[in-house]
């Protein structure tokens, strides 16, 4: 290299070394609030997440020296308030017990599905890398949490107030809107089944259904991605299951559906999410709750955020 | 170096789940031959059951008739009506641990209402078997499949 090169590249190298002592100063420091409510696991399973997930997943993170330094910092940061707000192991009491179940399921499959521990995270951090063994533990401990009972009595009044319920209702109301807006569509008995789910996790069966720019989507093999127009709805009912070893669908929960619009929904990956609880159709979530769907979505994203794969008829 | 391999890594990431093939994601295993033409029935969804020893899961339809009936909870039956009954075996879903959904299509039983007067109902029962869903000509059971299907209550879904 000439020196003349030399003497005009030294200003470039004094600039950036300024900027990078510079930048340490901007941006907020990764802080720890009290643990108030931890997660209660087996040993072999607290000791997993410790190592793999708490550094983002808890109010106890440990941060190494080079996660601390900016730009690196900056993203440390945004990962462990999303990962916080999404699932924190230290702030675990405050879910239902049911809801505590269902995250226990998500989290085996984000593991199972390599979509956690983040791969920039494994990258510095290799012994948060979940083996094999590991997986086989969380997957026996979900599994242990799950329970079917045959004529579930509970189950079984729950369905029969419901039946009662329905029979009696007949007025027609306002159509509910969720909080970004999208409405309950009514019309959706009018549409094709695109799958059925058996939800041995959470004791749930679901049917999907597809609109009829859904059923044309899968008639001309363009689901991958989705084109716009296209709306599924997934209906989800407690099992009731009896000696013969039956599941019939029990008390009906919620509706869901997923709206295709590439730019409308840009926000959520082209999807616009929306659910309705219970007979009345309440609509479920604050502003903002579809950041809750797509995050899970997220799992599929190879196969444009959508789980099921569509039955051609 | 750590944070730069950090970095680089995050974004190496984000360009290769870009580049992604996008695969086809129908369930073809499941998938109904197209000479049945399914679609040209227009059915509509009553309910699904699952049979946890058979391992199966099924969706009974019916035709708008059916449809109807269901709706007021009416339990007189009329000519016309029509019910439908798919059967498919089950597969682990490979996208998530906890569900399963439809593998291969067993059985479609269809069974129509041929006439009923004064509590007296005459049907008539047909059968396709297997992927193909090739007409079955046993007619052994029929009864009892007709006296299940028609046993079935619809779902509660919601509506306006
Ligand atoms: C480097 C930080 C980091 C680590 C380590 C990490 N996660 Fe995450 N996790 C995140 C972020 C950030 C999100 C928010 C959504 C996103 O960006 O994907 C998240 C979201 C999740 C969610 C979804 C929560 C919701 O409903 O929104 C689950 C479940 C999850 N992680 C499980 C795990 C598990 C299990 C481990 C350990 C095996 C783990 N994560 C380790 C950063 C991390
Ligand atoms: C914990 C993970 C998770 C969360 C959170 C989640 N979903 Fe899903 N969703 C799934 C899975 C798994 C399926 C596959 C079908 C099944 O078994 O229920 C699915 C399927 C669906 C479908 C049918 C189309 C498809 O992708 O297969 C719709 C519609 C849907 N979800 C809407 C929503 C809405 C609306 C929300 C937020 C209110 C939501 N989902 C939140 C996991 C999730």
């Amino acid at each position: 290299m000439k020196a003349s090169s030399k003497r005009k590249l030294l200003p470039v190298i004094a600039l950036f070394i300024i900027v990078f002592i510079g930048i340490q100063f901007i941006g907020e420091k990764v802080d720890h609030p009290a643990v108030t409510g931890e997660i209660k696991a087996p040993k072999e399973v607290k000791q997993i997440l410790e190592r793999s997930c708490y550094s983002c997943h808890s109010n106890e993170t440990h941060l190494e020296w080079f996660d601390e330094i900016a730009p690196a910092s900056w993203l440390v940061q945004s990962h462990v308030k999303h990962a916080r707000l999404g699932m924190n192991f230290s702030q675990w009491d405050t879910m239902t017990e049911i809801e505590k179940k269902g995250k226990l399921w998500q989290l085996y499959n984000f593991v199972a599905a390599d979509h956690m521990p983040k791969k920039s995270y494994l990258a510095v951090h290799p012994d948060a890398k979940i083996e094999k063994k590991d997986l086989d533990v969380l997957r026996n401990y979900v599994l242990s949490l799950t329970s079917s009972k045959i004529n579930d009595t509970s189950k079984i009044n729950s369905f029969n107030k419901q039946y009662k319920e329905l029979i009696s209702q007949n007025a027609s109301k306002e159509i509910p809107k969720a909080p970004n807006g999208i409405p309950f569509i009514a019309d959706y008995k009018n549409w094709q089944i695109i799958s059925t789910s058996e939800r041995f996790d959470s004791g749930t069966m679901r049917i999907i259904y597809g609109n009829p720019a859904a059923i044309k989507a899968v008639k001309d093999k363009q689901t991958n991605p989705w084109p716009d127009g296209v709306i599924m709805a997934k209906i989800v009912w407690t099992q009731l299951k009896d000696e013969f070893g039956e599941i019939k669908p029990g008390e009906y929960k919620y509706i869901q559906y997923m709206i295709k619009d590439k730019r409308k929904y840009e926000k959520t990956q082209g999807w616009g999410f929306a659910r309705f609880d219970n007979l009345d159709n309440k609509p479920f979530g604050k502003e903002d709750f579809e950041y809750s769907c797509i995050n899970c979505h997220m799992v599929v994203k190879d196969q444009d955020y959508v789980f099921t794969r569509p039955i051609k008829q | 170096m750590r944070k730069f391999i950090y970095i680089t890594s995050a974004v190496l990431a984000a360009l290769i789940s870009s580049c992604h093939k996008n695969a086809s994601t129908i369930n073809e295993s499941a998938s109904f031959p197209s000479e049945f033409k399914f679609l040209d029935l227009n059915l509509k969804v009553l309910t699904t059951i699952i049979n946890t020893n058979k391992k199966t899961t099924a969706v009974l339809y019916g035709n708008e008739l059916a449809f109807k009936r269901a709706a007021v909870h009416d339990s007189i039956r009329t000519a016309g009506e029509q019910y439908v009954l798919v059967t498919w075996s089950q597969q682990a879903n490979p996208d998530w641990f906890g569900s399963k959904i439809p593998y291969e299509l067993v059985s479609v039983d269809v069974v129509k209402i041929l006439a009923s007067d004064k509590g007296i109902t005459k049907t008539e029962h047909k059968r396709y078997i297997g992927k193909n869903l090739s007409p079955s000509k046993d007619t052994i059971g029929q009864a009892a499949v007709t006296a299940y299907i028609l046993a079935q209550k619809p779902a509660i879904v919601p509506d306006l």
